[in-house]
């Protein structure tokens, strides 16, 4: 199968269950909501090495729940507990410092996790607790989109040195998918590149997912496993071009290299959809082929098939 | 198809009270219309069929639609925890008494103790409400425990005394000595509060778009934007109540207070635009 003269493997990426959150950072201005939801989603590139996994979700939202500039978040990690420690560090380190901001659940669920609530010490005694009652809080912004029974919202207001910081006190917590993938295997390094950026932009459009790594590019792919008994995982040598007379490689001959593009989302079809934007839009001149990481079925349970998804979507 | 009930004669004003609180969900969800026209109204020392009072039609008890004033009715509504009532004229005293739950629609006026000792479901009264909105049940340490009260018009004397948790929004203004003993919960009154407002307020918070005069005992701050209005203003409207453009526009000074207890609740009055 070929995509715009370039030819897709048959094969699949692999990808797994983890847990998530959604945000709404909002604040005085699109800039400053931008500023706290990029400084929030540092170092949140793999669970890996970092605790979670975290980006900024495009578009942005129409409607904040205090009407202001917003941007979404999406916050994943292995457990409701590690999410609950992440964003509490995260929420209070980076966007309870910036200036004028707001952090709002959006994500309504039965499973919740605390933030407000344990940030509020901060306001060492002078932190206000306003509840939105069951009888109000359906008819919320954040719980328009979605079928969970009304229930009762907490906010918490911290003083702080330019007013107030409202923090929500709990945030839901649902299953999500993490890991979706595709490579990008280019005839030389800018192309590759290229091929790879248009692959971001035309995901950013898509809603319910992140790319967690720079500029939502991975260079550094990985393996399962290592020489190294202490090491879960390692480079992924079969596509390092300056492996290929050393390990069994998958890079064709003509190939520079490979570049990565790993997807999380709040469902599996938002992966899917995700995945095929954005392999659509990374095929073209001087991309040879397109492939996908998986384990062998050893990782995670959701198999995304590049071959079937590009002609159901192409349908 | 609702029930609906249709008052066949207004009630020459009584001597004595009627106790209309079997005009609620809970009582008539699930019976047929025999049935319905069975259960009794208290008037004074008396049980009266329903049915001698209302046409009835319809059959799902859950949804009740009642045509008619009901000023010299009390207590419609009592103890409601579930399904919808909508009554289209006033009703009398003790609306919705100890509701726990579901919406109950007055399209009219509302007499005094409108919501008294209400623990949960949204009352919305189009018209104004009496005195003592709100109010605890007499003898009881708190009043209003969770819920919602939106009031298009004006309420009396003495609302949401003693108030714990929930939210009342009054479009015009409110008596005297509104929340008095407030220990939480939020009163946003669009028009002006009359005076001693908050008296022994505990914790909670109380707006004033159109202006109190806070007692001494209340510390001013402020001006200040508070973004946690606006998700307050944003559920009112999304609940078909709107809410005046200023007070979304407006900066506000923030009163804390009342000192003298030691309390550390807030009035909000404005203190211009930005």
């Amino acid at each position: 199968m070929r995509v715009s003269g370039t030819l897709i493997e048959d094969t699949y990426a692999e990808a797994f269950t983890m847990r998530v959150s959604r945000l709404v950072i909002t604040a005085g201005s699109e800039r400053w909501a931008a500023i706290a939801a990029r400084v929030m989603t540092g170092f949140a590139t793999s669970v890996i090495g970092c605790g979670c996994e975290a980006g900024p979700e495009g578009p942005a939202p129409g409607r904040t729940p205090d009407g202001r500039p917003g941007v979404r978040v999406l916050v994943f990690a292995r457990s409701a507990a590690d999410l609950q420690e992440q964003l509490m560090r995260r929420v209070g380190q980076c966007v309870m410092t910036a200036a004028s901001t707001a952090c709002f659940d959006d994500l309504p669920s039965e499973e919740t996790v605390r933030v407000g609530s344990l940030l509020r010490f901060f306001g060492d005694g002078h932190q206000v607790s306003k509840v939105l009652d069951a009888a109000l809080a359906g008819a919320a912004p954040a719980a328009l989109d979605d079928t969970a029974p009304p229930r009762e919202r907490r906010f918490w207001r911290i003083p702080v040195m330019d007013g107030e910081f409202v923090v929500e006190d709990r945030f839901g917590v649902r299953k999500a998918v993490a890991g979706g993938n595709f490579l990008i295997l280019g005839r030389d390094p800018e192309v590759t590149l290229a091929a790879a950026e248009r692959a971001v932009q035309a995901i950013g459009k898509v809603p319910g997912v992140i790319l967690p790594f720079p500029g939502g590019i991975v260079r550094s792919g990985s393996r399962v496993g290592s020489k190294y008994k202490k090491l879960i995982a390692s480079t992924n040598s079969p596509y390092c071009p300056t492996l290929r007379r050393l390990v069994k490689t998958a890079l064709p001959d003509d190939a520079a290299g490979a570049l990565e593009i790993v997807i999380d989302g709040l469902s599996l079809e938002d992966v899917r959809r995700a995945t095929a934007a954005g392999v659509r839009a990374a095929c073209g001149d001087g991309i040879l082929r397109v492939s996908a990481g998986n384990y062998g079925g050893k990782l995670g349970k959701h198999l995304i098939h590049l071959r079937p998804l590009l002609e159901e979507s192409a349908g | 198809m609702p029930m609906h009930l249709s008052l066949k004669q207004p009630p020459a004003s009584p001597t004595v009270p009627i106790d209309a609180s079997s005009l609620c969900p809970d009582r008539l969800a699930g019976l047929g219309r025999m049935e319905v026209e069975r259960v009794p109204i208290v008037i004074g020392r008396l049980d009266v069929a329903l049915g001698e009072l209302f046409h009835v039609s319809g059959d799902d008890g859950e949804a009740i639609e009642v045509e008619g004033g009901l000023s010299s009715f009390a207590r419609v509504g009592a103890s409601m925890s579930r399904g919808r009532l909508v009554v289209r004229g006033a009703v009398g005293p003790r609306a919705a008494a100890g509701m726990r739950g579901g919406t109950f629609l007055v399209d009219g006026p509302a007499g005094d103790h409108a919501g008294e000792g209400m623990t949960g479901g949204l009352l919305r009264i189009r018209g104004d409400a009496g005195d003592h909105l709100a109010a605890p049940v007499p003898g009881a340490p708190r009043g209003m425990n969770r819920g919602a009260i939106l009031i298009d018009g004006s309420a009396g004397l003495m609302a949401a005394a003693r108030m714990r948790r929930g939210l009342i929004a009054v479009a015009g203004d409110l008596g005297e000595a509104a929340a008095c003993g407030m220990q939480a919960g939020s009163l946003f009154v669009f028009g002006s509060i009359g005076r001693g407002a908050g008296a022994l307020l505990r914790r909670g918070t109380i707006l004033a778009l159109g202006g109190t005069a806070p007692l001494p005992t209340f510390l001013p701050a402020g001006p200040l934007r508070f973004p946690f209005l606006e998700v307050f203003f944003d559920a009112l409207e999304s609940a078909g109540f709107p809410v005046p453009a200023p007070a979304r526009r407006a900066l506000y000074r923030r009163h804390v207070g009342d000192v003298s207890g030691g309390g550390a609740g807030e009035i909000f009055v404005p203190a211009g635009t930005s």
